[in-house]
Order: structure tokens, then C-alpha cells, then sequence
């Protein structure tokens, strides 16, 4: 990729797995090895694309994420949360990973809309991995819900009682 | 004919049944709730009632509301649909004590049919074949041992008012006996308010086939072919097709009669559906009957050309039922897949969401029945299925071909559907082949498929992604409005592209 402009070139993260990404002066797409033909037009839906790759159709549905340069995919019927970052900011990515700053690994997320049932930690007790935090009913069933690594409970984001979307934020660990 | 009804239900039924009404020239009234006001029911229908709160213990439940309604709009019938009050008898008489028809049956045959332990007396005494097991239920679990030995393990305990697998209890020796009698006990009275549980025998790897039935007020009672609901997931059907892979027209006509046996036993009237459990020798077993109309009703109506929805209708306001059971065709082969909002490669939890982009499929033999449309939000309320898609074609193969053409088809975007298990359905080799049980979901249902594909899908998403930025990037060094729009690209520069594009 020595001949595309460094501001045409991103790193794609999705579900841990990292690919490249760069579009070529001539219009076409180079997804890591693969270059591809590209053609994309809006549908009347905003926010869905009809994509030709390499002549093969496909609609997909784009929509920005929660903070900037996320983007939230539907491709075939299933959805992708993706991070988009251009040459220079993965760079930076990879040295503050590296540097330790910014893992924010202990914020846990609804997977499923639900009913928040008990709460059985208070902010600033430690946590073991694996040990239960709150209980979630969702489809009838009572949940555990547990804390993913060791650590310190920096703040509950919910309350008991309180009804939960897919994806809304539960409670944050920082690890000790 | 009325020249009124009520259809107490939502979403894709309530559709259905206002659809039969207004092409049988009666007035179709909706009802709905605060959350529905919007809905395709009530968009569809000729008069709309709104009648409560999202909650549906406080509208689609709540009867005295609905029958107000009814007399509000001076409607003289009251259809269920299915689920909500469909099989509560006391619904049913409220109806008829309010001066209204019931579209449905009596209420003393929905009551029969309720409790499992007298359904099953009843149909042992009109001589409909009944799983072995016990008469009523155990009083005493110390006299379980004696009566699992007599019946022959495995035996299966199940909560007499139960349904939906609550309560239910494989036991295969007399060691674990007494412990999953107390278990069943605790479960089926925690879920049902009873604790009277009763023993089976356990039945392994059965097929679950059930027969649509028909009865008017002239003493006809008719059967309109089995339908094949073997295919299920957390007890609940999600594949389903008319005929049955493995009835043959004697097994048609043995079960038939059964099940026509069984919906006389009970003075059946207007559509019910009675469930048989069908073991590895092809004999069958009385499971329950289902007093009202089902989801799964269109394949039978795309194989035998009977509009049951109409024929509802029309049996309810006193008619006779135009065709005899040796007049009875089916042509062809039907098969539905239903649509839920849930994950299928997360265990089929439910997802809720709003439908951002609806696009069912259509062409020939495709038969979509919905409830929903484009912007609408499904939500923790109610029932998560959002469609049924049907295909009719001449043979089976051919049917499953264009299921998974037209599954192929079906975009939806918002929420996350069992369309990718529908397709991996059509494509299985066992349901192709017609060798399947209950047990296909848990034996065949191989969540490797599904992520390689989820796979190949990551990739595209990753090169839609890159290109979206690069879009939003390059139009905004092109724009003197935006010229940092690159440091701070997402939902802040996507308005703004957004307004440029709508600017051209």
C-alpha cells in the first residue's frame, strides 16, 4: 500500500479482530491483500447504502456510535460495532494502549433489555472476577450478572427497580 | 353475516382477522394501546378504540374495556385472535353474557380443554389415544414409584394447568423420582397457582403434529389436514408446514378422525387445533388442543384453499360449514417461517429495537403476514415476533428452495431476527430430508454455520465503516463550514453530511 495517500488508509477494529482498509486513487478498495471494486449509492432509508464489491450487491445499514470514529453496521442481518481509526490515530492508540491509559475493559453493558432485581455491592468494594454484581431479569429469568476481571467498583450506573435497554451501561470496574 | 366485529388483539393477527372482515364486507374495529396508536392494525381497520395503558394486563387483557368498546362502536361480535384473552373462558363468557357473539368456542369446551389431566380423561373416554400415564394428578408423591413402575420408565411429570415446558420433568430412574416431584410441585405452583403435577410416559424424540379442526352449529365437524411443528426452540414453534413430510393419507385419515373425535368429546365449535405427539412407530398421542385459532394457520390455508379466518366468521354468525370431509383437497405444500426479534446466535434472546429498514420479500408463492412496518418499535410489551413468511409451492423441495429465496430477500434492520436461523433451516440436510424431531434445534442447530457467516459478513461491515469515515472525511476537507470535521468525524459531522447531501 506504498502508493495510496496515508489519509486514505484506516485500521478497522471489530469484535478484537483488526483489518486495513484503503481506498486507491483510482477508485477502487483495498480491504488488507484484496483490492475491490467499489460502488456505493444512498438508499431513500438514510443511513443505508446499496454496495457493489466487486459487482456482488449488498445493502448495508451505517450509523455512527456513541462516541466519534464508532460506527454500528448491519451486514446481512447481523450487526458490527466497528472503530474506524485513520494511520495517525492508531499509532496513538497503540502507544496508549501500550502505555496502559485509556482501558476502560471494566464497563459492563446490558446484552439484553431486562429489570435490574438486586443490587449486591456497594461503590468502592473490590471485586473478584467472576463475582456477581447485580441480578437482571430478562425473559422471565433471573441473571447474575458478574464482574469481568479483579478490581474495585467505581460506580453502579443503575438502581434496583430500574428497567434496562440492550446496551445501557450497568456499572464500571477499575482494576487495582 | 355481522355487520361488525371487534378484533381484540394486535400486531400481525389483528391484521390477519381485519383483513377476512373488510373482504367479507363487515366493519373491522380495532383496539389498541398508548404505545399502538401508530400501529398497522389500527391503520388497517375501519374504527379504531383506544383502550389503555402499553402494559397489557391493563389493555389487551383487560375485558371489560374491550367489551365497553364493542358496545361503544355497536360491534356484535368479538374476535380473540391468539394469545391475550383467546383461551380465557371467563372472557368468553363475559362476551356472551354482554350480548355479544364469541368468535370462538364455547366457553365450557375452553375450560375442558384447559386442565390437562381432564382433558386427558375426557379424550381416554371418547376413545382419542393418550399418552400412558396417570388418570389425575399425584396426591401423594409416596405413591409415585408404584405408579412410574406401572407406566415404565422414562417417565415425564408435568403440572396439570402447565404449558410451555413449566413444570415439566424428564425422570429416567426411580432415584431421582421423588425429588422432581417436588420439583414439578414447587415450579407448577410458583407459575400456575396449582401444584398439582401428574406422571407420562416420556415419549423420546416425538414429532409434534397437529390437526386443524373445524365445527359449525349443524352438527358438522371437520378436519383440514395435519401441520408439521416439529421445528422449535425453547418449546415454542418457529418452523412449521402443511403436509407433514411423513403423513401418509391412511395416517391422515386415522389422525383425522381422532382429532374430530376429540374436538365432538368436548362440543367443540367454530377453529381449534388438536396437538399429537407422534413417537418413532408413527402412533400418536393426544397432546393438548389449542381452543382457538393458531399463528401457523396460513399454510393450512395455502394447501387447502380454505380462508379460515373467513370460515371463523362465518361458522360464528350461524353458518354452515360449506364443504364435507371427503371434499377436502390440498394441493401442494406450505411452509412458515416465523420472524422473531430475537438473536439467534445468542441463545434466541429477544431483541427490541426500532425497525429502521423493513423489506419483506415478495414473488410468486410468497405470503407475508405482518404487523409491523418500517419505524416501528418493538418492544418489551409484547410478543416479539414481527412477521410470518409463507411459501406455497407444487412439492416440498420446491418449497423449501423459495423460503430460502425469499429468506434471502428479507432485509430488516433495527433489531436482530431469526431470518439467519430460517435460513439455516432451509439448507439443513435432516429438515430437507424430512428426518427430524423435536429435538432439531438442540441436535442439528450448528452455531458454527452461523458465525462463519457472521464471519464473512465482518469484513464487508469493516469496508462499509472505513468508507463511511473516509466519505464524511473527504467531504469535510472539501467544505469550508467543517475544516477540523476530521478530529472529531461521528455523529457530529454525520449530521452535517447529512444536511449537505439534503442541500444537493
Amino acid at each position: 500500500m506504498t502508493d495510496t495517500n496515508q489519509k486514505d488508509r484506516y485500521r478497522v477494529e471489530v469484535d478484537g479482530v483488526t483489518c486495513t482498509v484503503a481506498f486507491l486513487p483510482d477508485g477502487r478498495v483495498q480491504v488488507d491483500d484484496t483490492v475491490l471494486s467499489l460502488d456505493v449509492v444512498e438508499d431513500t432509508t438514510p443511513g443505508h447504502f446499496s454496495f457493489l464489491i466487486d459487482r456482488e450487491s449488498r445493502l448495508l445499514a451505517i450509523e455512527p456510535g456513541d462516541e466519534p470514529n464508532r460506527y454500528r453496521v448491519n451486514a446481512g442481518g447481523y450487526d458490527f460495532e466497528l472503530h474506524v481509526l485513520s494511520e495517525r490515530e492508531s499509532f496513538l492508540h497503540d502507544y496508549l494502549r501500550a502505555a496502559g491509559v485509556g482501558k476502560k475493559e471494566g464497563r459492563v453493558k446490558a446484552t439484553m433489555p431486562g429489570l435490574i432485581r438486586k443490587i449486591l455491592v456497594k461503590p468502592g468494594d473490590s471485586v473478584e472476577a467472576g463475582q456477581g454484581v447485580l441480578i437482571m431479569e430478562a425473559m422471565k429469568m433471573e441473571n447474575e450478572i458478574r464482574s469481568p476481571i479483579p478490581g474495585r467498583v467505581l460506580n453502579l450506573e443503575v438502581d434496583e427497580g430500574e428497567a434496562v435497554e440492550k446496551g445501557a451501561g450497568l456499572f464500571e470496574v477499575e482494576t487495582s | 353475516m355481522f355487520a361488525k366485529v371487534l378484533i381484540a388483539n394486535r400486531g400481525e393477527i389483528a391484521v390477519r382477522v381485519i383483513r377476512a372482515c373488510r373482504e367479507a364486507g363487515v366493519r373491522a374495529v380495532a383496539v389498541y394501546s398508548d404505545v399502538d396508536r401508530r400501529a398497522l392494525h389500527v391503520q388497517l381497520a375501519d374504527e379504531a378504540v383506544h383502550i389503555g395503558p402499553a402494559v397489557a394486563s391493563e389493555s389487551y387483557l383487560n375485558g371489560r374495556r374491550i367489551i365497553e368498546a364493542a358496545k361503544q362502536t355497536g360491534a356484535e361480535a368479538i374476535h380473540p385472535g391468539y394469545g391475550f384473552l383467546s383461551e380465557n373462558a371467563d372472557f368468553a363468557e363475559l362476551v356472551e353474557s354482554s350480548g355479544l357473539t364469541w368468535i370462538g368456542p364455547p366457553p365450557v369446551a375452553i375450560r375442558a380443554m384447559g386442565s390437562k389431566t381432564e382433558a386427558r380423561r375426557l379424550m381416554k373416554d371418547a376413545g382419542v389415544p393418550v399418552v400412558p400415564g396417570t388418570e389425575g394428578g399425584i396426591d401423594d408423591p409416596a405413591d409415585a414409584p408404584a405408579l412410574a413402575d406401572e407406566i415404565g420408565y422414562p417417565v415425564l411429570i408435568k403440572a396439570a394447568m402447565g404449558g410451555g415446558g413449566k413444570g415439566m420433568r424428564v425422570v429416567r430412574d426411580q432415584k431421582q423420582l421423588a425429588a422432581a416431584v417436588e420439583a414439578a410441585k414447587r415450579e407448577s405452583l410458583n407459575a400456575f397457582g396449582s401444584e398439582i403435577v401428574y406422571l407420562e410416559k416420556f415419549i423420546e424424540r416425538p414429532r409434534h403434529i397437529e390437526f386443524q379442526v373445524f365445527a359449525d352449529d349443524h352438527g358438522n365437524t371437520v378436519h383440514l389436514g395435519e401441520r408439521e411443528c416439529s421445528i422449535q426452540r425453547r418449546h415454542q414453534k418457529v418452523v412449521e408446514e402443511c403436509p407433514s413430510a411423513i403423513v401418509t393419507p391412511e395416517m391422515r385419515a386415522q389422525m383425522g378422525e381422532s382429532a374430530v373425535r376429540a374436538a365432538e368429546a368436548v362440543g367443540y365449535r367454530n377453529a381449534g387445533t388438536v396437538e399429537f405427539l407422534v413417537d418413532q412407530d408413527r402412533s400418536h398421542y393426544f397432546l393438548e388442543m389449542n381452543t382457538r385459532l393458531q399463528v401457523e394457520h396460513p399454510v393450512t390455508e395455502m394447501v387447502t384453499g380454505v380462508d379460515l379466518v373467513e370460515l371463523q366468521l362465518h361458522v360464528a354468525s350461524g353458518g354452515a360449514i360449506p364443504f364435507r370431509q371427503d371434499e377436502l383437497a390440498m394441493r401442494g405444500h406450505a411452509i412458515e417461517v416465523r420472524i422473531y426479534s430475537e438473536d439467534s446466535l445468542n441463545g434466541f434472546v429477544p431483541d427490541t429495537g426500532t425497525l429502521r429498514y423493513l423489506r419483506p420479500p415478495y414473488g410468486y408463492g410468497i405470503r407475508e403476514d405482518s404487523g409491523v412496518q418500517q419505524g416501528d418499535a418493538i418492544t418489551i410489551h409484547y410478543d416479539p415476533m414481527i412477521s410470518k413468511l409463507i411459501a406455497w409451492a407444487p412439492d416440498r423441495e420446491t418449497a423449501i428452495r423459495r423460503m430460502d429465496r425469499a429468506l434471502s430477500e428479507y432485509r430488516v434492520t433495527g433489531v436482530r431476527t431469526t431470518i439467519p436461523f430460517g435460513r439455516f433451516v432451509m439448507n439443513n440436510g435432516a429438515f430437507q430430508r424430512g428426518d427430524f424431531d423435536t429435538s432439531f434445534v438442540e441436535r442439528e442447530f450448528d452455531l458454527g454455520l452461523l458465525e462463519e457467516s457472521e464471519q464473512a459478513w465482518r469484513r464487508i461491515a469493516a469496508l462499509a465503516a472505513a468508507w463511511r469515515r473516509h466519505t464524511e472525511t473527504s467531504e469535510s476537507r472539501r467544505s469550508d463550514e467543517h475544516p477540523l470535521v476530521e478530529s472529531v468525524a461521528g455523529s457530529g459531522s454525520w449530521k452535517a453530511t447529512g444536511r449537505r447531501q439534503a442541500l444537493r
